[in-house]
Parts: structure tokens; C-alpha cells; sequence
């Protein structure tokens, strides 16, 4: 019962970006007349669900590197200060994103609990804010350029035309709610992953992970916020924007879905780092933000003097208060529920570097004068461990510090594999992994890494592979199955 | 998805058989007026008759192309244009068949001095209608060579203006009485009308086919 309640905000963020954000998909085609609302309302459910359960994982390890919300009680307050953060400016008429919202969220907990803030995985999600609408304006642009060369060449009745644009509005309108689910349901559900108790269970369609049920929860949210609330948000956006023909309408649900997808999609993703090519980082990004991205691309064919640079500044500033906006509530929030309603919203992560630490730390390489003045002494928290490294430890450099902060984590993990029957019925962990955690069955460790370590000693399948692109996803599974694991295993006495 | 498919092949079908009927209105109408100036009472007759017959046909066609456009909400960027493109093109089939019957009733004593003129106007109303059919298909197949055909519209328009007034000189020239003057001048006013209703069609289609250009 007390796991739905706190998921409840997370639904909520679901069903307001139902409500807002899937209008994007449809709005252009429910503004123009083209679809009907009710075929616009079934498509982008079903397809917001299936996006969010089938490809649904790749934004949310990026969120979840941001910052690892590890209590139930915190990440309901994450999403719903994201929540509230986009009830309200979507109230005061700001343009507001749900991606924008819940990294802010996630930050101000961060700053809360006194957890570092990945900068590297934060640098990466701002900067694909920036770029999809960028990207989202090149498609749109390149799309419309073929569209026009082809439609001057083949001569297609003005009737057949409306036909095959129905028909393209409506795959494409699927195509970009699935997307939509897969790059945005991060946000929804992504701070839950690590803390909600789903087990696996098996249904005729196969296994659904924990995460993959939370997914397809909050593809069901944003679901009912497509069905109860967008009808009049769509047709804001097909009529209120920009005057499009059916033609450009299509343009642009297609610019804009491709950006959420390349955004989103880890098959994708392997697939281009397969032949060598550069892949887009897995983020969450704004749909509506890549809608006017490629609404303004549409635009630049007709020349630069139709853009419009007050919805542009209007965008960018988003990029800043949304975020800045949905981390001071979070913070404040945060702050209400431990001490009024007295609820752990964060679970402490002491740090120190112990004789382990310190042998560890040499085998890689890392050295620093004021060592021993370190060892066996406990800091409560990142920052103040970080602080103490800053001031004593100014031979490192940022990435050794980081390093050393990635080891010192304490995490009282107890290997039991009675508590994770389920994955291993289900096939989610290969034999050799499985044997590897029989063996360690009982055995305790006081951080992640030597846990993880003595993995690797039992089974190759528990070790990681060189760092290159063509790893990259394999070394991302095993990495997010220990991390499920460590959580698992973390002793909460 | 088939059956859309095939029902909007089929309303294809229909908006391309509308517009032929147009354009044999205008045909026949020519042909019944050439008829009629020969004095071929009967053939004449069967004309009238063809084009009423042709006017009523177009009636129900036009109603059953826009109920159709209506009910399945078909192309609804461009749905008004095409409702007032039928509804205008139509009026081009009405106006010539009430001409055509007011051969009949009136029976204008038309001077033979001006026979190959008038056939003169009515051969420009058909090019001027011609010209604006060509333009009404590019508009549904092939919309940015909607204005290659329209100024031959224009062009047409001006032609038959020309003649009318030569024609509306020559009768006023003429030793007759004033009534029977009025009587003729008021069919080569008529017959130039159905060019007039061509251009004025012909803009309307200019501003709709600037909609369409993607």
C-alpha cells in the first residue's frame, strides 16, 4: 500500500506529461483535422506503453548516474516536485518540460542528501537540451526539402494525398508516441527504479523485470493523461504555434519523434556504434521543445526572417529556471517531509578509505601525500568527503578524486540469492553469473567494489570488458545488474 | 483501411468526371448554337435536351461528391476551396444550359451578318473554360502548375470581351429596331459571360492553389 502511495506522484508526473507532452505527437494532426481525437488518444496509449516497457532503460541509467535516489520517500518527493514544478509553469504559461523538471529534482536531492552531482552525466543531459531542437530543426529542414522535391515531381491526386497523409500521421503519430514513452518515461518512473520493490513475473508475453512493470505503470499514467486531459492541449498545439498543412504537419511529428528515438533507442544505439559511427548519449530530452525545434526548421525554408526569436528565448530560458525551479522545491520538500512527517527520504553513504581503500587505490595508481591521514576516518557524506579530498588531496586530479570517492563509498552488501529467486528463474542472469553468486552466497563486503571484484574472480561473465564503443552496452548490462544487485543486497540493518 | 482507400479512389473518379461534364457543357453549348444559327430546329432540340440532361447529371454529381468529402471529412485544409470550386464550376453548366434554353423560348432573330461572330464568342468561351478546367486538374493533381494554365484564362476573357464589343457595335450599326437590338445584345452579353464566370473562378482558384503549395 505505502509503495503505491509514494508512486503516486510518479504517476502524477505521468499523467501530467499525458496530458502535455503527448499532445505534441498528435496535436499537429488533431489541429489540421486530419485524425480524430479518439484515434489520436488510442494510438499514442498503446504506443506510449509499449515504448516505455520495451525500450524504456536507456534514459533512465543516464538519470539514474545523475543522482541515485535510494529511498522510496525521496524519490516520491523528486517526482512530485518535478510535478508540481510543471502544474505550476505550465500555470503561469511558461514553457515547461518534464525532462528539465526532474533533473532539477533529482539535483535538489542530491544537494539534500549531500550526494555529488555527476557533472559529466549532467553536461551531457544539458547539452542534449540544447542540441535536439537543433537537431529536431536540421530534420525537419532535410524532410521538407525531399517532401517538396518528390511532390513536385509525382503527381498525386489532392484526395490521395490527404489519404497517404492520414496514413503516414498515423504511423508516424505511433512512431513518435513510442518514442515518447521510450525517452520519457525516465522521467517518470527512473528515480523509482532503484528503490520501488517490484520482483519479476513471468506473462505470456515473457519476463517483466521490476523496472520494465514500473515502466509500463507509467506508460499506463501517461495513458490516462493522454485520454483525460490533452484533447484541448492538442489542439492548442496544432492551431496555436504555427499555420501547417497536413503536409508539414507530418514534417514536423516526424522531425520531432526521430529526435526523442536517436535520444532514446539503445539498439539504436548499438547498431550505429557497430559500424563506427558517433551515438546520441540516452537522455531524456523535451518533445516540445524538438516540436518548435522542428516547427522553426520548417520555418528556415521559407527564410531566417521567420524565426522567431522570443519563443526561441522562451525556450532557452526554460533551460534554466524549469530546472532551478523543480530543485528548490525538491529541496524544500525534502526538508518538510523528514522533519514534520519524520520519513527517510535518503539512506546515509558513509565514506572512508580503509586499509582496502588504500591498497586499491595504489594498485591503480592513485597516490596522494596526505593519505594516511585519511584512512579508517569517516566522513558522513560525499560533499564532506569531497571537501576534505579538495583541501588535502591537491596532487589529484578530478577524475582521481572521483575515483577515490567511487571506492570510499561504504555499502554493507550481504550476498544472499534467496532474495533475488525471481531474477534467476527468469533467465535475467546468465549460468555463469548465477554460479558466481552461489559461491558468494553469505559473504559480506563493505563496498561496492570489492563486491563487484569478487564477481569477476568467480566468473568472466561478471567482468567487465575493455572501455570502446563496441562494449559499451555489454560493460552497461553487467554494470546495471550489479548495481540492482548491490541494492539487493544492501544490509538496511 | 482498403475500403478508404477505395472510397477515396472512387471520389477521385467523380471529382474527374465532374469536371469533363464542365467542359462538355461548354462543348455543347457551341455546338447548339452552331446548330441553331444553321436553322437545324431538331438537331438543335436534341442539344437542348443533351445539356439539361448533362446539367442534372452534374447536380447530383457535385451534392454527391461534397455530402461524401463531408461525411468522411476528407481533406480538410482544403475542404471549403474544393466545396466553392465544384459549387462555381457548376454554375458554369447552369448558366449554359439556361442560355441554351433561351435560344428556345426567346428565339432571337440573330442577323447573319454576325454568325461567325458569335460563333467566334462561343468559341472563346469554350477555350476560356478549357483553359480553366486544365487549371482546376493541376489544382487536384499537380498544384504548382495551377498558374500555367490560369492566365490563358485571363487571356481568353480578354478575347471575348473584345469580340462582344465589336459584336455590340455592329448590331447598334445595324438598320433595326431597337427591341430586336437590345433582344441580340442581350445573348452576346450572355454568351461573353461565360468567360467572365471562368475568370472570376480562375481567381478564386489562384488564392486556393497558393494555399496548397507545400
Amino acid at each position: 500500500m505505502m509503495v503505491i502511495i509514494f508512486l503516486s506522484s510518479g504517476l502524477f508526473l505521468g499523467w501530467s506529461l499525458g496530458a502535455n507532452d503527448a499532445a505534441n505527437v498528435f496535436g499537429t494532426a488533431i489541429g489540421s483535422k486530419m485524425v480524430k481525437f479518439r484515434t489520436a488518444a488510442i494510438i499514442t496509449g498503446i504506443f506510449v506503453i509499449l515504448g516505455a516497457g520495451i525500450s524504456g532503460g536507456g534514459t533512465s541509467h543516464t538519470l539514474g548516474t545523475l543522482g541515485s535516489v535510494n529511498e522510496l520517500a525521496g524519490a516520491f518527493i523528486v517526482a512530485l516536485s518535478a510535478a508540481l514544478t510543471v502544474l505550476w509553469m505550465t500555470q503561469l504559461n511558461l514553457p515547461v518540460s518534464t525532462s528539465q523538471a526532474i533533473v532539477g529534482a533529482i539535483i535538489g536531492w542530491n544537494f539534500f542528501s549531500s550526494s555529488l552531482t555527476d557533472m559529466n552525466s549532467l553536461s551531457k543531459i544539458v547539452m542534449s537540451w540544447v542540441t535536439s531542437p537543433i537537431l529536431a530543426g536540421v530534420f525537419a529542414f532535410i524532410i521538407y526539402m525531399i517532401f517538396r522535391f518528390i511532390l513536385k515531381r509525382v503527381k498525386i491526386h489532392l484526395l490521395m494525398l490527404d489519404f497517404y497523409n492520414r496514413v503516414g500521421l498515423i504511423v508516424v503519430g505511433a512512431f513518435g508516441a513510442y518514442s515518447l514513452g521510450a525517452n520519457n518515461i525516465a522521467n517518470v518512473m527512473g528515480v523509482f527504479v532503484p528503490v520501488a520493490p517490484f520482483r519479476n513475473i513471468e506473462t505470456v508475453l515473457g519476463n517483466l523485470s521490476g523496472s520494465q512493470q514500473l515502466f509500463i505503470l507509467g506508460g499506463v499514467a501517461i495513458a490516462a493523461g493522454v485520454f483525460t486531459y490533452s484533447q484541448r492541449v492538442m489542439k492548442t498545439v496544432g492551431q496555436g504555434i504555427v499555420y501547417l498543412t497536413p503536409v508539414t504537419a507530418l514534417i514536423v511529428v516526424l522531425a520531432s519523434s526521430l529526435v526523442l528515438f536517436l535520444f532514446a533507442s539503445q539498439s539504436l544505439e548499438s547498431f550505429l556504434i557497430s559500424r563506427g559511427l558517433p551515438a546520441f548519449p540516452l537522455v531524456p530530452v523535451s518533445s516540445s521543445q524538438a516540436v518548435i525545434g522542428a516547427l522553426i526548421g520548417i520555418g528556415l525554408t521559407r527564410g531566417a526572417r521567420t524565426i522567431n526569436y522570443r519563443l526561441l528565448g522562451r525556450v532557452a530560458s526554460g533551460w534554466v529556471t524549469t530546472p532551478v525551479i523543480a530543485c528548490i522545491i525538491s529541496f524544500i520538500s525534502l526538508f518538510i517531509i523528514q522533519n514534520v512527517f519524520d520519513q527517510q527520504v535518503f539512506r546515509e553513504v558513509r565514506y572512508s578509505i580503509s586499509d582496502s581503500v588504500s591498497k586499491k587505490l595504489a594498485s591503480e595508481g592513485i597516490h596522494f601525500s596526505a593519505k594516511d591521514d585519511f584512512l579508517n576516518v569517516e566522513y558522513n557524506n560525499a560533499v564532506s568527503f569531497k571537501n576534505a579530498l579538495d583541501k588535502a588531496a591537491f596532487s589529484l586530479s578530478d577524475q582521481e578524486i572521483k575515483r577515490v570517492i567511487a571506492l570510499s563509498g561504504i555499502k554493507e552488501i550481504r550476498v544472499d540469492p534467496g532474495k533475488i529467486e525471481n531474477e534467476i528463474s527468469s533467465g535475467w542472469l546468465t549460468a555463469g553469473q548465477i554460479e558466481a553468486l552461489t559461491i558468494l552466497d553469505g559473504r559480506e563486503y563493505s563496498y561496492r567494489w570489492e563486491f563487484f571484484e569478487d564477481l569477476g574472480r568467480q566468473s568472466i561473465e561478471w567482468r567487465l570488458k575493455n572501455y570502446n564503443n563496441d562494449n559499451k552496452s555489454y560493460n552497461r548490462d553487467v554494470e546495471s545488474k550489479i548495481d540492482y544487485l548491490a541494492e539487493k543486497f544492501w544490509s538496511r540493518e | 483501411m482498403y475500403s478508404i482507400f477505395s472510397a477515396t479512389k472512387d471520389l477521385v473518379i467523380k471529382i474527374d468526371n465532374f469536371i469533363d461534364l464542365v467542359s462538355e457543357s461548354v462543348l455543347h453549348f457551341e455546338r447548339g448554337l452552331d446548330l441553331y444559327l444553321s436553322g437545324k430546329t431538331e438537331e438543335f432540340n436534341e442539344k437542348v435536351h443533351t445539356i439539361t440532361v448533362l446539367e442534372r447529371k452534374a447536380d447530383d454529381l457535385r451534392q454527391n461528391i461534397q455530402a461524401q468529402l463531408y461525411v468522411q471529412t476528407l481533406i480538410p485544409e482544403s475542404r471549403s476551396d474544393v466545396y466553392q470550386l465544384l459549387e462555381d464550376m457548376d454554375d458554369i453548366i447552369d448558366f449554359s444550359k439556361s442560355l441554351i434554353v433561351g435560344f428556345v423560348v426567346e428565339k432571337p432573330c440573330i442577323p447573319e451578318v454576325l454568325h461567325d461572330r458569335m460563333k467566334k464568342l462561343a468559341e472563346t468561351a469554350v477555350n476560356s473554360t478549357d483553359a480553366l478546367v486544365q487549371s482546376t486538374r493541376a489544382y487536384f493533381y499537380d498544384v504548382n502548375t495551377v498558374k500555367d494554365h490560369l492566365h490563358k484564362v485571363k487571356f481568353f476573357e480578354n478575347e471575348s470581351d473584345h469580340i462582344a464589343d465589336k459584336a455590340k457595335r455592329e448590331i447598334f450599326e445595324m438598320d433595326l429596331d431597337l427591341a430586336a437590338k437590345l433582344h441580340v445584345k442581350h445573348f452576346i452579353v450572355s454568351i461573353d459571360t461565360i468567360s467572365d464566370i471562368a475568370e472570376s473562378i480562375a481567381d478564386h482558384l489562384a488564392i486556393a492553389a497558393m494555399k496548397r503549395v507545400v
